[in-house]
């Protein structure tokens, strides 16, 4: 169990995450949202408020490790660029590893660069969304190529898959983007054991394996 | 879910949607396809800086059309205001618009709830291509939401659209 680094709170919050991972049907939450509202008469419900997304990842069915509460949006998650890189070199497609300096790194266009989120982030419960702000799609920079959908049981730092078309400065612990959380019915399914899985350990970017989704 | 397009024309006569001027011919099965608006924001200079304000320039959409290249991002408004306090937009191109190799969002298809306004596209063309000011560019679609709803209170809320990044405004954050 090593989701987090350090510190209580961290450990506590992995340690309810694990549970909650580790048993989806003890309650089952799509169920009950489709019974409740089926009963009322309308269809369920599927996109996560900020309240629900705060609610769920004080329950421990989210995980979004640092946390902060300002982060959240009416319906979504604000995360950060950590400063680990990736840059393809000129030699075919080998990487060479970059840590940005605080005075920033210019993305050139017409190549692709790694980048990954400061935050852990995973969900057993909700499907996660991954997206760019409009702040940062604005100065024309992709933060993912068409592989946008997380899987349930993942947990990590995403890594991100940065085009830019025009040239531009970007910079470390800067906001970048922002997930989103969707019900499903998590009884029904099974958790993502890929490649990029690392039993619930992300793969850190500090040793430049990037994460997964 | 996903609202149908019938879902979508009664939650606009209710008032839990704001589609204006709205179009019932737009109306598809489970979206609502929009228009491109006719105003124009591009950055005058060739590199950018998340950090500061980028300089710009802002001109109307000429009826014969502008042609976009392909290494500029072009901010064009949606010719509806649009928006919802209820149920969270997505925004996406049109099948029409995706094979001519344009892009309307740059990776930044979600709305937030309550932002109700004309949105600014980020246009990016993969090669040269004419677009014109009131052509059916895109689909909004409307969703659920599960938990207390919040209303949108950003940065970009007292703006008239198109509007060029404010990133420079957001703090860095320092985690040990």
């Amino acid at each position: 169990m090593r989701i987090g680094s350090n510190g209580s709170a961290t450990d506590a919050a992995a340690l309810r995450y694990r549970a909650n991972a580790e048993n989806p049907a003890a309650s089952p939450l799509f169920a009950q949202i489709w019974l409740r509202t089926t009963k009322q008469g309308r269809t369920p419900d599927v996109i996560l408020t900020g309240p629900a997304i705060k609610a769920a990842a004080q329950k421990g069915h989210i995980f979004i490790e640092p946390f902060d509460e300002a982060n959240l949006n009416p319906n979504s998650y604000n995360y950060h660029l950590s400063d680990r890189l990736l840059v393809p070199s000129s030699a075919g497609m080998r990487w060479r590893k970059v840590r940005m300096p605080s005075e920033g790194f210019v993305l050139q266009p017409g190549t692709i660069y790694l980048g990954a989120t400061l935050e852990q982030i995973g969900s057993s419960r909700f499907v996660t969304l991954l997206l760019g702000r409009s702040s940062i799609g604005r100065l024309g920079i992709f933060l993912n190529v068409t592989a946008d959908l997380g899987h349930l049981g993942s947990c990590s730092h995403w890594t991100l898959e940065l085009i830019a078309v025009q040239p531009v400065r970007i910079y470390p612990n800067m906001k970048v983007g922002q997930v989103s959380f969707w019900l499903t019915d998590e009884t029904s399914s099974f958790h993502y054991a890929g490649r990029y899985h690392r039993d619930f350990q992300p793969v850190a970017n500090r040793d430049h394996r990037i994460g997964g989704r | 879910m996903i609202l149908t397009g019938p879902e979508i024309e009664s939650a606009v006569q209710r008032g839990d949607i704001v589609i204006h001027p709205f179009r019932k011919r737009q109306l598809a099965p489970n979206s609502y396809d929009f228009r491109l608006g006719d105003r124009c924001c591009v950055y005058t200079g060739r590199t950018l800086d998340a950090g500061r304000p980028n300089r710009t320039r802002t001109f109307t959409l000429p009826e014969e059309g502008l042609l976009l290249r392909r290494d500029r991002v072009y901010l064009v408004n949606t010719q509806e205001t649009m928006g919802s306090r209820v149920f969270v937009p997505i925004i996406r191109g049109r099948s029409s618009v995706g094979r001519l190799g344009i892009f309307i969002d740059i990776t930044a298809d979600l709305i937030d709830l309550g932002s109700i306004n004309q949105w600014t596209l980020q246009l990016h063309a993969v090669q040269p291509v004419r677009v014109y000011p009131g052509m059916l560019i895109g689909q909004v679609t409307f969703w659920r939401t599960y938990g207390r709803r919040v209303q949108y209170d950003g940065k970009y809320r007292h703006h008239k659209s198109p509007v060029p990044s404010l990133s420079y405004l957001d703090e860095l954050v320092h985690h040990e």
